[in-house]
């Protein structure tokens, strides 16, 4: 990579040295332990780790910005050129930030003040920090808006963050973060709320600015995907600690620590398993003709158009589409969530679009749900048994067996029978997403459609989870509506797909034949934009590895 | 599967939380206040040193005296037994128009946050009812009405209905966008079902702490009627009675306004910091950082 030769004579902007953080109240729970990395100008730092690894707490202690009632710094350093951060005053380090470094995060939206136009925003970081008048702010707001490639900067400047995309909103976060000229530029997974196009998108325009700046950025993400597309260096971290640290190069070709194996191994890959044969013939949901128009403030937006496909029994279809495609909208009409403007809905041999309200309860039973954020999905008020046989008591069936029944399912998903007695909150993510997918069995579904049922995991999770999904259908013989943004996750489970694009189904074949063969130039852009296309190789290298006991 | 790491189960939430070493010392202050003040009112006849409604020309505005604890009023009854009767009808205000507005807000609020044909409707019927001021509303029921403690309740309740029925709502609108609402409809959950298992208890903590607040409003109300002399008759002891006959002597005998005064002001410090309590108590995010 040709910032290496750069780097070899550029300076170290950050350097990280044992940096220790516990908890501040209560017995001291170490966060961080030891932590350590330098990063050069004009060089990319990827820190990646799955969610509790202590990624984001280490850039915000670099920012000083550790909330000081809950984590307290126990022991290192963080030299900003030759500055130690934890001995700024809090003046000082107000006066660090935006000016010497600076920050942009995962949510821009929320990152974005909603009430004050873009413009006035970027503006206000150079009202701070600089002493120029009006008339040059106005002008260097609107350099620093086109120099990140935004369309007609000067329109831009007066509009409000709503009136932006999510990858202009994130374009506006980073003409803000660098307007100063920061030396280092901090990214907390700045383009996980983003399209894949979006991401590449944004990817390519942080890089290019460090090139033209000989900014030092330290980037955080989870997805090994993105690592590969835009570090130099990585560090990977695991509870509090760097597991191992290298050249990009060295540590995705050959990782010596098993943990890496394991992340590595844990991505899905984009080529699919060769395709299974159909087992039955059995049609468990048709779909012909499915319209949904909303009317937002009265003007007609047609979310869904003439959607239509065929699942057989055992099958799985997956929807792939970008934000905005009207995937979930197919889903909840599926669901029956929405009722469909227009079409014909057959679940197991019978129309269902036009039932009565007390038809349509009893017919709930035959197609349930896996929703994509399991702490949300799952009443947190309720016990797992209480959540578990709610379905069933719904429909008259006796207490005892359905406890019985739900003790029998949480084994299928892989959970002891004592997790009936508990609280959602003493889960972790992927064993609450278990616990819904038990939930959906409850009733015995000839359809589940699971709406981005594993988007909110970390990676090995997604693995275990993807693999329960599969084996379920094996044994059960349940159809599976897979919706879903991510290619790779698609690729591993889905026997045929259909691809999606502001409402319109633009490509629909078997799972194989849309990925190594795509027929729309839309599906090939997908493709195209997926982070990281040369891991698939390494990661199938340490699959094996995805089996690990944490 | 060995891959899971399983938690060990904890001891449950509301135990740990009855652990009086977690409360504020103000809390609990508060709360002894309130359990003196609630005895008081139960075993009025056997702390009262003598009838509270009896009359002694002869003692007529007597000061402090072992006799007389706090004195005596211009009638020459004994201001301590009037003051710990008096504690009886506040309670008993408080207590019945929290109830009332618990009674007829709830369900209300409820049906109005589920069954949206029926929110707009209700919701402007609640706007009139909230465009009424609640003093004038209280004097013109009275007016047409016996004074009683029933009155006093009923004209106390009604303007609080339409907060605790907004309240209700609110959250309502807010807790049916949850997925696990969807969830439970998509298991065939009937509207009744998912109303009592999954919205209800989202509206507990809200509830309980707007309560508080209706029961502090309700006590202080019943002594503004009583003193501006429409609220319950002159005879019953009531902390608002007590001032407003005390109000002519003020000159003379201060005590008579100055001690239900004070015990009025302890009662409703008392029940609001409670109600600051209970909402930190019942916070979700607040009960997260704790567990």
């Amino acid at each position: 990579m040709s910032a290496d030769i750069v780097s070899a004579a550029a300076s170290t902007v950050l350097s990280v040295r044992d940096l220790s953080v516990t908890t501040a109240s209560g017995a001291a729970v170490p966060i961080l332990q030891g932590v350590s990395f330098d990063i050069r100008a004009g060089q990319t730092l990827c820190i990646v780790g799955e969610s509790g690894s202590g990624k984001s707490v280490t850039s915000l202690a670099t920012m000083g910005l550790l909330p000081k009632a809950e984590l307290s710094v126990t022991g290192g350093a963080i030299f900003l050129d030759d500055e130690n951060v934890l001995d700024a005053s809090p003046a000082r380090l107000r006066r660090l930030r935006a000016s010497r470094m600076s920050m942009i995060f995962q949510e821009p939206m929320t990152a974005l003040n909603p009430l004050m136009t873009v413009g006035r925003q970027v503006e206000e970081v150079l009202c701070y920090h600089t002493d120029l008048q009006a008339g040059e702010r106005r002008a260097r707001v609107i350099a620093a808006l086109s120099e990140v490639h935004l369309p007609n900067p000067e329109d831009m400047a007066l509009r409000y963050p709503h009136q932006l995309s999510g990858g202009q909103r994130q374009r506006v976060m980073i003409a803000m973060a660098l307007a100063l000229n920061p030396r280092l530029l901090i990214a907390d997974e700045p383009t996980t709320a983003l399209d894949v196009s979006t991401q590449r998108q944004i990817l390519s325009l942080i890089k290019e600015l460090q090139r033209k700046h000989e900014t030092a950025v330290l980037f955080i993400t989870h997805d090994m995907g993105v690592v590969t597309d835009i570090a130099d260096n990585v560090v990977v971290m695991r509870k509090g600690r760097v597991v191992e640290h290298g050249p990009v190069a060295n540590v995705i070709q050959a990782p010596t620590e098993r943990y890496t194996r394991k992340l590595l191994g844990s991505i899905p890959s984009l080529v699919p398993p060769m395709p299974r044969e159909i087992v039955s013939e059995r049609l468990a949901l048709e779909v012909a003709g499915l319209e949904k128009t909303f009317f937002p403030g009265g003007n007609p937006v047609r979310a869904v158009q003439d959607v239509s496909f065929k699942l057989g029994t055992g099958r799985i279809l997956g929807i792939v589409g970008e934000s905005g495609s009207g995937k979930s909208t197919v889903a909840r009409c599926v669901m029956l969530l929405e009722r469909p403007t227009a079409g014909s809905l057959v679940v197991a041999g019978s129309d269902v679009a036009g039932l009565s309200r007390e038809a349509l309860r009893m017919h709930r039973r035959r197609i349930q749900m896996v929703f994509q954020d399991p702490n949300r999905s799952l009443n947190p008020r309720r016990k797992i048994a209480q959540t578990m046989i709610e379905g069933p008591l719904n429909y008259g069936a006796p207490k005892a067996e359905s406890l019985r029944k739900a003790a029998e399912l949480l084994e299928l998903v892989g959970l002891p029978a004592e997790a009936l007695s508990r609280y959602p909150h003493q889960f972790s993510g992927g064993q609450r997403q278990r616990i819904a997918i038990a939930r959906a069995l409850m009733l015995d579904p000839e359809v589940i459609v699971a709406d981005e049922a594993v988007s909110a995991l970390d990676v090995s999770v997604q693995a275990q989870v993807i693999r329960l999904l599969k084996d379920i259908r094996e044994r059960l013989g349940v159809a599976l509506l897979f919706i879903t943004h991510d290619l790779r996750v698609a690729a591993q489970i889905c026997d045929d797909i259909i691809v999606m694009q502001r409402g319109v189904v633009v490509e629909s074949n078997t799972c194989r034949a849309v990925l190594t063969q795509p027929a729309h130039t839309y599906t090939r852009d997908l493709i195209e934009a997926a982070p990281g296309r040369d891991l698939d190789q390494v990661s199938r290298r340490w699959e094996s590895y995805v089996h690990d006991i944490d | 599967m060995a891959d899971l790491s399983f938690p060990p189960k904890r001891p449950s939430g509301f135990m740990s939380s009855l652990g009086l070493h977690r409360f504020h010392w103000l809390t609990l202050a508060a709360c002894a206040t309130m359990l003196i003040i609630v005895l008081m009112a139960l075993a009025a006849p056997l702390i009262a040193p003598h009838s509270p409604i009896l009359m002694n020309p002869g003692q007529r505005l007597q000061p402090m005296s072992a006799e007389h604890l706090l004195g005596t009023d211009a009638l020459g009854r004994d201001l301590f037994s009037r003051i710990v009767y008096g504690a009886r009808v506040s309670l008993m205000v408080g207590a019945g128009a929290a109830l009332g507005a618990l009674i007829f807000g709830l369900p209300i609020g409820l049906i109005s946050g589920y069954f949206r044909m029926l929110d707009p409707f209700i919701m402007r019927v609640m706007d009139g009812m909230m465009a009424i001021p609640g003093i004038l509303f209280a004097v013109a029921l009275i007016a047409l009405v016996e004074p009683s403690v029933p009155t006093v309740i009923i004209a106390i309740t009604i303007p609080e209905i339409p907060l605790v029925v907004r309240l209700v709502r609110a959250r309502l609108l807010s807790a049916r966008e949850e997925p696990f609402v969807e969830a439970a409809v998509t298991m065939g959950g009937t509207p009744f079902s998912i109303l009592v298992r999954h919205l209800l208890p989202a509206t507990v903590a809200p509830l309980t702490i707007q309560l508080t607040y209706v029961f502090a409003a309700a006590i202080l109300i019943e002594s503004a009627l009583s003193f501006l002399g429409i609220g319950i008759g002159a005879e019953t002891p009531t902390w608002g009675n007590i001032m407003a006959s005390g109000r002519l002597y003020f000159a003379i005998n201060p005590w008579m306004i100055l001690w239900p005064a004070l015990v009025l002001t302890l009662c409703l410090l008392s029940i609001n910091i409670i109600g600051d309590a209970l909402r930190d108590l019942l916070d979700p995010q607040h009960k997260k950082r704790g567990a």
